[in-house]
């Protein structure tokens, strides 16, 4: 039994040092790098690029050689400075041979964001389901929720007396079967807010990856299946309810592709931006009346990509490269893994080991070496297998096997 | 013998036992109040929406009560063991002595999932009466982990208190402390449901330290 | 196997010292036959409650084997220690559970409980049986911790100084009582005290402990018979005698006090072999705390 005890406290005091220890270190020596702004000038067609670590004046394009000012820039990107511009009157009458007005750039202009934490969130089980038509024209907070029942219908669930709504259950089981809806529900988004101005309701994956708009018009069910090729298989869906009306929502499939949903053919469109993989890359959409920039936060760097907001095509692209952190190549020295039970990645609690080194193996042999010398004048036993769990578990091991001193 | 055995352990926390019921009862009794006052004010429907837009929970009040109550049933338990090294009285009595410390730790630790069980209880029963079961589930798979928590804080405190050194009691401290910290480190509603069994064994697992600590007592590390 | 003439305690070759530093003592051997009543007595720190603790499993020693009635201590069954008693120093017992409850408690344990020896007690102490002992006198809680030993009809008591913090009435009580019932029922009865008249009224053996060994294992009887105090007057220039035979030699201005197991001839001829001009000349009687002063010395 002691041997038992000892083993336990030592195992636990190496797992809570290899989570306790790199915490502390990042505590102690902090890393943050702050994403440039990056925009798409439709004036000079190219990236301006203004860097948010010195206070935004330092401002240029990608090659580096060309240098803005404030000014400058404004002129450039008046998309996205247009109120700068008009209080300096210096806002132009069209570009690329579009009218533009304050109006027309707000109307045109939306932000989406992404991140992992969101999509990976562990979310109620249960569908809040707004009124896409509501009696009084203002949209009012949902009073009926949806559950999937076993996998093959849904049931609708009355708020107020927390009772199952027969009718719109029956009317919307209906309208899953007409439509060939097949449960589990794969991916589902609504924006279930009263603060925006029209409703669209959900944009729903099913089990196969097909894709489904669905929606609650005067309490009865709406829903269109969206033109795809087979070949397509949604993993992810997004909606959106933008002041442009033109696009439904963004759908990212199994091959990590993007594609957009427009409203108006109720169909899907690529958008050439590479591969993203939403439940462990953040990314996000800049968009204007003149172009999209998708910015991609990818493992080594992020990815701006510049889309013709007319026909979706590629108008630039640009790649930065996190900056190597010696702080962190120091880490990589001292530490053999890190364990942590929180990512930024998700909302969920467990154990994860990584950022595995090789280099710390250096100081693992040093300590090894240590514990040997240690253990021989303490006349302790068992001095092998203490050395080769410092030779694996470096530091973590070492600090307790050091201090918990037992025969 | 167990019969005395449990008589004993009963005499030491019966006291403790009653108050943490009233405590834990009383923080339960706030928590529903504070939702049927909220759906006075605002209906229903508003607090189904908090709870499925702004993952509220509304029992975030009970968060720590919980480990609280480990810690309080573990130290009434152990610390008239230590105080004048009773333990030795304990350890004297004609029973296996590992047996014993069993049935000593058993003893606190239904203490602590009848309180627990109650709790879960209260809450749930209520919840059920005005949410979706699976908003009532999501709110219990919540609590869980912070009655786990519980369990642990009840074993690090137990074994702490039975240990003779001051060295190693630090340890202990330090180690509890930081196990405790992971029960807590992600707020997110039902972020422990994939690692609820993992957590169990571990507390299955932990139960040999209050032993190690008997051990060393056996051996004169006091 | 077991019987009558297998020692209570036998202790072999026992080392313990502090931690990893000073040693208590080293290769200490005694036994203990059943019947005695003994009485561990030594200086602070010479490891009485060392002793008592690695008898009863509450400290692995450095080195040797203990075992009571046969039994290696490290591997104690539970039915040797149901007949084992135990005293803890302080008279330390559950002090959260009430007369009543504490002899419930115990009583399951023990299959020779006696219930009425511990009533008897309790009656002479004047407490309801509802009272909790932590509400108690020191005195009381003695009383309470006897009338459990006595209750236990064990047939080996260790007690752990008993006298501590009693005052002389209860101190007397718990002698009275603790003497009746080992002499009537044949115990066992192994303890140290640090008031060592207490002991003179009860104990048939002794073991006095100097640091680091014992000096003596004996009757109470046979020491102070065969061990003595002489005491002469000399000059105040003349040397203490040097004899390895006379004990711990002390002079109060011009008187000398001398311990020895020898004869009085012996220590007179010792003194004039080393040239000591010594008059009044004459033994003095003893009671086993002056023995105990004269074989451990005064300091």
């Amino acid at each position: 039994m002691k041997k038992c005890y000892i083993t336990f406290l030592s195992l636990l005091s190496i797992l809570v040092l290899s989570w306790f220890l790199p915490w502390l270190y990042s505590i102690i020596f902090p890393v943050g790098a702050n994403d440039p702004f990056v925009a798409w000038s439709p004036v000079n067609n190219s990236f301006i690029i203004t860097e948010t670590a010195d206070g935004g004046g330092n401002i240029h394009g990608i090659d580096n050689a060309s240098r803005y000012t404030k000014e400058e820039r404004d002129s450039l990107l008046p998309q996205i400075y247009y109120t700068q511009l008009a209080a300096r009157e210096k806002m132009p009458d069209s570009i690329k041979g579009y009218e533009i007005t304050i109006p027309v750039f707000k109307h045109s202009q939306w932000v989406f964001t992404s991140s992992p934490r969101d999509i990976n969130k562990v979310n109620a089980k249960v569908y809040l389901m707004m009124e896409s038509m509501p009696e009084r024209f203002e949209l009012e907070d949902p009073d009926v929720v949806f559950r999937v029942n076993g996998n093959n219908d849904v049931e609708f669930i009355d708020i107020l007396s927390n009772k199952t709504d027969l009718g719109k259950t029956r009317r919307f089981n209906d309208i899953f079967n007409r439509n060939g809806f097949k449960f589990p529900i794969k991916s589902a988004s609504a924006n279930v807010t009263t603060r925006k101005q029209y409703d669209e309701g959900y944009l729903l994956a099913d089990n196969s990856g097909k894709l489904y708009h669905l929606k609650m018009q005067a309490g009865r069910p709406s829903m269109v299946k969206i033109d795809a090729p087979d070949s397509i298989i949604a993993e992810h869906v997004f909606i959106m309810e933008n002041a442009d009306n033109r696009h439904l929502g963004l759908v990212i499939d199994s091959q990590n592709n993007l594609y957009a949903v427009e409203k108006e053919r109720h169909n899907l469109v690529n958008l050439p931006v590479g591969k993203i993989d939403p439940e462990n890359q953040k990314f996000s959409i800049v968009k204007n009346l003149f172009n999209w920039v998708v910015k991609i936060n990818e493992e080594d760097g992020v990815r701006w990509i510049a889309l013709d907001s007319d026909n979706y095509s590629v108008l630039g692209e640009y790649y930065r490269q996190y900056p190597e952190s010696p702080i962190l190549r120091a880490a990589s020295f001292i530490f053999p893994f890190q364990l942590s039970f929180t990512s930024v990645y998700d909302c969920v609690a467990k154990p994860r080991f990584s950022d595995f080194s090789a280099n710390a193996i250096f100081l693992n042999i040093i300590l090894a070496a240590a514990i040997i010398v240690i253990y021989r004048r303490r006349n302790k036993k068992f001095i092998a297998i203490n050395a080769v769990t410092v030779l694996i578990f470096g530091i973590f091991a070492f600090i307790p096997l050091l201090i918990i001193n037992e025969q | 013998m167990i019969k005395a055995l449990l008589f004993k352990e009963w005499l030491k926390t019966r006291q403790v036992f009653f108050i943490s019921l009233v405590v834990t009862a009383a923080v339960s009794a706030y928590v529903i109040l504070m939702m049927a006052r909220l759906i006075q004010l605002k209906g229903v429907d508003h607090l189904w929406l908090i709870m499925i837009l702004k993952d509220n929970s509304f029992v975030d009040t009970l968060k720590y009560i919980p480990t609280l109550v480990g810690i309080a049933v573990a130290v009434a338990q152990m610390v008239p063991e230590m105080a004048q090294k009773r333990l030795k009285l304990t350890l004297h009595l004609p029973y296996p002595q590992f047996t014993m410390v069993g049935i000593m730790l058993a003893t606190g630790m239904v203490e602590l999932l009848v309180i627990y069980l109650l709790q879960l209880a209260a809450i749930g029963i209520y919840d059920s009466t005005i949410l979706p079961s699976e908003l009532t589930w999501r709110v219990l798979l919540t609590m869980i982990p912070w009655c786990l928590a519980g369990f642990s804080a009840y074993i690090f405190t137990a074994s702490i208190c039975l240990e003779g050194t001051w060295k190693r009691r630090i340890i202990l401290a330090l180690l509890g402390i930081a196990v405790l910290f992971t029960y807590f480190a992600q707020p997110a509603l039902e972020a422990y449901n994939s690692i609820l069994l993992l957590i169990v064994i571990f507390i299955c697992l932990s139960v040999i330290l209050p032993f190690g600590s008997i051990i060393r007592f056996k051996e004169g590390r006091q | 196997m077991i019987n009558d003439t297998t020692p209570v305690i036998s202790v072999k070759h026992l080392t313990q010292r502090y931690g990893s530093g000073r040693i208590i003592y080293s290769d200490l051997n005694f036994e203990i036959p059943k019947g005695s009543i003994l009485g561990l007595l030594g200086k602070n720190g010479t490891g009485k409650t060392t002793t008592i603790n690695i008898l009863m499993g509450y400290l692995k020693p450095v080195e040797g084997e203990c075992r009571i009635f046969g039994e290696k201590i490290t591997e104690m069954t539970p039915a040797t220690r149901a007949r084992i008693a135990l005293l803890i120093e302080g008279h330390v017992q559950y002090s959260f559970m009430t007369i009543s409850q504490i002899e419930k408690f115990y009583s399951r344990f023990y299959p020779r409980w006696n219930r009425e020896a511990y009533y008897e007690l309790m009656k002479k102490l004047h407490v309801s049986p509802n009272q909790k002992i932590s509400t108690m006198s020191c005195g009381q809680r003695s009383q309470v911790a006897l009338g459990l030993i006595l209750a236990q009809n064990a047939d080996l008591l260790v007690l752990d100084d008993f006298s501590l913090g009693l005052d002389p009435g209860y101190r007397r009580l718990f002698v009275d009582y603790l003497h009746d019932f080992a002499k009537s029922e044949d115990k066992t009865v192994f303890m140290t005290s640090h008031i060592i008249q207490d002991l003179e009224r009860l104990i048939d053996d002794c073991i006095i402990l100097d640091y680091g060994k014992i000096l003596t294992h004996t009757s109470v009887d046979r020491l102070l018979s065969e061990f003595s105090k002489f005491r002469f007057t000399t000059t105040d220039a003349s040397p203490l005698p040097d004899d390895e035979n006379l004990i711990n030699p002390y002079r109060i201005k011009n008187e000398v006090e001398v311990y020895t197991f020898k004869s009085p001839e012996y220590v007179k001829q010792a003194l004039d072999r080393q040239g000591i001009v010594y008059s009044s000349f004459r033994k003095q009687e003893m009671n086993l705390e002056d023995a105990f002063i004269g074989l451990t010395g005064k300091y």
